[in-house]
């Protein structure tokens, strides 16, 4: 997957379309609907859904904020972009497309979203 | 397939659901990336099942004629761009700890406390944090918003993000006006560097701008 490596002196990541994890929560959530028509499985969950979907305030999510204040050396600041793009991906920020479970459960702060965009009928 | 003049990409399958595996979920991509780089498409959701051609024809494009046609036309020479702009963790609650009075004053707290004894100031940390974040992400998103959605002729914004996420944005952009939307996307990365990092996806089908009851414009 891409990182800011800016070729063309761009400090924008443009990773592919054709790489699936940037794409998978459109392909999966938008498009045209004719609910009568959808019949989506998620039988062995191959995909993990990715980043923004899952925000529901919790107490993990206030304990890592706090954690993540905690810990924080405010002299610190000096680090290069690359690292700072790399942390931000091990965050769970983003995550590539897996075939594991654990991806899933990490991006999870809180209880899934009831509302699947994918559903069997 | 074609039913007089709108036609349909379709794939067959004997299966009926169609599995979201990496296989299925890469080609329903691939074959709509491969088409909207030279013509007008309206993505179907993943997984739309139809029983033949002939049902394609008449179920769809027959008889749902008065919705696709006015969808076509508002995405017909436009491409979607997907846009995630994240902060950079460190630097944004570096931020917030130096304005912010009382989140000072509650770190300092619970630095001193031991984690056992800490649990409950921890959280109400984490809380303010994290409404701060909210507070400090709308104001940021806003510029962003401003200064992109006059390059798009439909924007539309998930308000639902993790708190770190300042914005998940698509736009609906001519394919004339492209190479705009990117300089200008690259404009405010090069201003926000080191605070904010941007994930710009596209050209893509225009998977956000196709619901049946969305008018064109803006979408909240």
């Amino acid at each position: 997957m891409a990182v800011a490596t800016r070729p063309t002196g761009t400090y924008v990541d443009r990773p592919s379309p054709s790489g699936l994890a940037e794409v998978v929560d459109l392909i999966l959530d938008k498009g045209l609907v004719i609910d009568a028509y959808v019949r989506v499985s998620l039988v062995g969950i191959e995909v993990l859904t990715i980043d923004a979907r899952i925000v529901i305030a919790s107490v993990d999510t206030y304990l890592r904020f706090a954690e993540a204040v905690n810990r924080l050396d405010l002299a610190a600041q000096s680090r290069g972009l690359p690292d700072m793009i790399g942390d931000m991906e091990e965050k769970g920020s983003e995550r590539k497309v897996k075939g594991a479970l654990e991806g899933a459960k990490e991006s999870v702060t809180g209880k899934k979203e009831e509302k699947e965009p994918s559903r069997s009928r | 397939m074609t039913g007089s003049d709108l036609c349909a990409v379709v794939a067959t399958t004997e299966h009926d659901v169609v599995e979201a595996g990496r296989a299925n979920l890469l080609a329903h991509s691939d074959v709509l990336q491969e088409v909207v780089a030279g013509r007008t498409v309206v993505p179907m959701r993943f997984g739309t099942l139809l029983s033949d051609d002939d049902a394609v024809r008449s179920e769809l494009l027959d008889a749902r004629r008065a919705e696709l046609g006015p969808l076509l036309r508002l995405v017909a020479g436009h491409v979607e761009f997907s846009l995630k702009v994240y902060y950079v963790e460190d630097v944004v609650l570096s931020e917030i700890i130096s304005t912010d009075r009382s989140i000072a004053r509650l770190r300092e707290t619970v630095k001193s406390l031991p984690d056992d004894a800490s649990y409950f100031q921890r959280i109400r940390l984490g809380e303010l944090v994290a409404g701060e974040l909210v507070r400090r992400r709308a104001a940021d998103a806003d510029a962003l918003a401003t200064r992109l959605a006059p390059l798009a002729k439909a924007s539309d914004a998930d308000d639902e993000r993790p708190e770190l996420m300042v914005m998940k944005g698509s736009f609906l952009v001519s394919r004339d006006g492209v190479e705009d939307f990117r300089a200008a996307v690259d404009d405010l990365a090069t201003a926000s560097v080191g605070r904010m990092i941007f994930k710009l996806v596209g050209p893509l089908p225009p998977y956000s701008f196709v619901e049946f009851e969305v008018e064109a414009g803006v979408v909240a």
